[in-house]
């Protein structure tokens, strides 16, 4: 252990949970009835029960301001672990000390009496986080605008969808001052809209100097969002508490092993480190086969329709109308395959004189980090493409489309008057347009290659 | 004091710390406490003028029953009007009601508020407190209730009926500390919840609701005493049926035993609950 000093948010010490698990309800009867008669005659306690340890002494310090994701496969011991520090589960050994305070996104609608109202369970929880009536009075408008509940607001927390729960839950600890926010999972529930601004709202808390700890099985959220990382492995009691990044790569290493071990894979015999090069294989070569391939298009990605009402910005002297993307013929389409041409049309109009416009496109995943974000800037610098009061524009983006790995992603579209940094932002729209990938071939990452040919050749060593 | 907040401390289990966490709660207390009784009548057409209705149709079928059909006497030798059976029948049922739902519900308080246990960090120990808050309001309302009738019967009322907050106080605080011994029971038996309907029920007949404690042999009226519902129920019917002072020693001794058995349960709870998020 590291020596105490006063900057740290949570502190966890060897700590320890195991549950005594009968095999048969009689036993735990046998347990406490025999227990009590062998302590009287001094004999030694026999168990009847085994104990399984869900936590063996796990230790470590998450300082003050730092965003610490807890990765695990299921059944690691992440939310048991949660819930100790929470101190709503009690450790069999070991502490845990807090220093600060703590607002906890356990599970889905955690805390919520479903026959309440939503209302009332702002202000049951707001109460349980120590705020008083009159400070939740101040602070309603402000969860209800996040939540996006609108006038269910008066309706039993039982008759929400799983989304409307989880967002009705994130606003209100979002809104209680708190120190340490410790989310659970929980977020993966809301849409796209709501995973981001989730997301934009978690980076400005730890902006603001707070701790978070967020357990996810998603190691791209974790290596997105955190500076370091826990990874538990299990009731061997091992963990590692290093960066993000190592950490998120051994967890990803450790899933594969696994997988190998598991299929024994690997040929002993080819398991030693010596470094053959081509060459070698080649002059030795008795048959070879080769098979060229190009990868079939099977990313089918289905795209919205512009939706004029998404939140926007800027200095309104221009206003996107209209996005969409259409085929070769001018037509619009709702569909697209990754790899095949994409038109991607904004209809923009202007309201006074802009000298130097500048159109934007963003492709952003469900993080809200930005993919692609391509304008018309640099490209057009030197033509005059002024736009005149009152007149529209119809920008095309002609591009092959990414293939995209399973999921939701979104498009912000930007117009804007000036040259280089030195912009205007006009109107900028965000999530106006969601790309659902159906289908992908890709099992990791966010992007494919395009025109991906791949070749395999095998080469036969002669004996 | 540290700065830093060890959440598996112990809980505290002074009196001191109870009024401390009454003090801190008492928003959530009387929140909760407001939901559970307008939730009780809940989408029913006379909503909260059902906590009227029910005493009232309660007395009148009381009356009915006690005065027309059995032509009931109570005790011996005794002159009493038709109507006033039905009156100290009443007093005893709303002592006899407190008891039931609050002991009836204390099994089931923890066990129905998982989320509280397992999600949150919740000040568990109300829960007993506002269950009793929500029983005590239906009491009062039967209480005003007993209050109207009796004048209407008698023409008067006794001011020894000031007394009633006094008397009921150290039973409303005998009771919370059934309650918290019950909630915590309730968790790691669940054969408790079970027999408690049977043991409030054992309650009634065994108190003097029907009956008064004179009315029995009088060997066995000191065992009588032992219930802690029969001191109250008498108590309460000297103050508004005779007209008389309360047994002020018999009260004191009362509010002691009542103040220890409270604290034990307290005490109780605040032990077990650690292990509450482990069994559920």
């Amino acid at each position: 252990m590291q020596m105490s000093s006063d900057d740290f948010s949570i502190r966890v010490s060897n700590l320890s949970k195991s549950y005594k698990i009968y095999s048969a309800p009689r036993d735990r009867l046998k347990q406490f009835v025999i227990s009590i008669i062998e302590k009287l005659f001094k004999r030694p306690v026999k168990n009847y029960f085994r104990e399984f340890h869900a936590l063996k002494d796990i230790s470590f310090e998450i300082k003050r301001g730092e965003t610490v994701g807890i990765i695990g496969r299921n059944g690691a011991g992440k939310s048991t672990l949660l819930q100790i520090i929470c101190g709503t589960l009690s450790p069999s050994q070991g502490e845990v000390l807090v220093n600060g305070k703590v607002a906890a996104l356990l599970e889905l609608g955690s805390g919520f009496n479903p026959e309440f109202t939503g209302r009332e369970n702002i202000y049951l929880n707001g109460a349980l986080h120590g705020l008083s009536h009159s400070q939740l009075d101040t602070r309603f408008n402000e969860i209800l605008i996040f939540s996006e509940i609108g006038e269910f607001i008066d309706q039993p927390v039982k008759t929400y969808s799983s989304g409307m729960m989880v967002r009705l839950a994130f606003s209100v600890i979002a809104h209680i001052d708190a120190d340490i926010l410790i989310i659970d999972e929980a977020l993966a529930v809301g849409d796209i809209f709501f995973q981001q601004k989730c997301m934009a709202y978690l980076r400005a808390f730890q902006d603001e100097g707070n701790t978070v700890v967020f357990v996810s099985h998603d190691t791209s959220a974790v290596l997105g969002l955190c500076s370091k990382a826990l990874l538990l492995t299990g009731h061997a009691g091992k963990h590692y508490f290093r960066s993000a990044k190592e950490v998120c790569a051994q967890y990803i290493e450790g899933l594969y092993e696994e997988r190998v071990t598991n299929s024994a894979l690997i040929d002993p015999k080819v398991q030693n480190n010596k470094v053959i090069k081509l060459e070698e294989i080649s002059a030795i070569r008795v048959k070879s086969q080769l098979t060229i391939g190009s990868v079939p298009v099977d990313n089918l990605i289905r795209v919205s329709s512009f939706m004029s009402e998404a939140k926007g910005f800027g200095a309104s002297g221009a206003k996107i109308l209209d996005a969409w993307i259409e085929d070769g013929f001018g037509k619009r389409i709702a569909e697209i395959q990754g790899g095949t041409t994409a038109n991607f049309c904004i209809l923009v109009k202007a309201f006074k004189d802009i000298k130097y416009p500048a159109y934007g496109l963003i492709l952003k995943d469900r993080l809200g980090q930005f993919l692609i974000a391509e304008g018309t800037d640099l490209t057009f610098r030197n033509q005059s493409i002024s736009l005149l009061a009152n007149d529209s524009a119809k920008v095309s983006f002609k591009f092959a489309m990414p293939i995209l790995f399973e999921g939701e992603y979104t498009i912000d579209l930007a117009v804007a008057e000036g040259i280089g940094h030195d912009h205007i932002q006009q109107h900028w729209m965000s999530d106006v347009m969601v790309f659902t990938s159906l289908n992908s071939r890709l099992a990791h990452g966010i992007l494919g290659f395009q025109n991906l040919q791949i070749s395999i050749e095998n080469l036969r060593t002669s004996n | 004091m540290s700065k830093f907040f060890d959440p598996h401390k112990a809980q505290p289990t002074s009196l001191l710390a109870l009024a401390s966490s009454l003090g801190r709660n008492r928003q959530l207390i009387f929140q909760m406490t407001k939901r559970e009784v307008v939730g009780r009548y809940k989408g029913s057409a006379f909503g909260l003028a059902w906590s009227f209705l029910n005493p009232i149709l309660m007395l009148i079928i009381y009356t009915f029953v006690f005065s027309v059909v059995f032509k009931a006497r109570w005790g011996e030798g005794s002159t009493d009007s038709k109507t006033q059976f039905a009156i100290l029948v009443f007093v005893g049922m709303i002592v006899q009601a407190l008891f039931s739902e609050v002991v009836n519900r204390a099994p089931s308080l923890i066990l129905s508020n998982t989320n509280y246990v397992k999600k949150v960090v919740f000040p568990l120990e109300i829960l007993p407190i506002i269950s009793m808050a929500a029983a005590l309001f239906h009491a009062l309302i039967s209480i005003f209730v007993l209050l109207i009738a009796f004048i209407l019967f008698n023409g008067y009322l006794s001011w020894t009926v000031i007394f009633i907050p006094l008397i009921f106080l150290p039973y409303v605080i005998l009771v919370l500390g059934f309650s918290w011994i019950l909630a915590s029971l309730g968790v790691f038996m669940r054969d408790v919840g079970q027999t408690i309907g049977i043991f409030t029920t054992a309650m009634m007949f065994m108190s003097p609701v029907f009956y008064p404690v004179s009315a029995l042999p009088a060997k066995y009226q000191i065992w009588m005493l032992l219930n802690p519902l029969t001191f109250i129920i008498e108590q309460f019917r000297s103050v508004i049926v005779a007209g008389q002072l309360p047994d002020w020693s018999g009260l004191g001794i009362y509010y002691l035993i009542a103040l220890m058995f409270m604290w034990v349960g307290y005490v109780w709870f605040q032990g077990t609950r650690k292990g509450f998020a482990d069994v559920l």
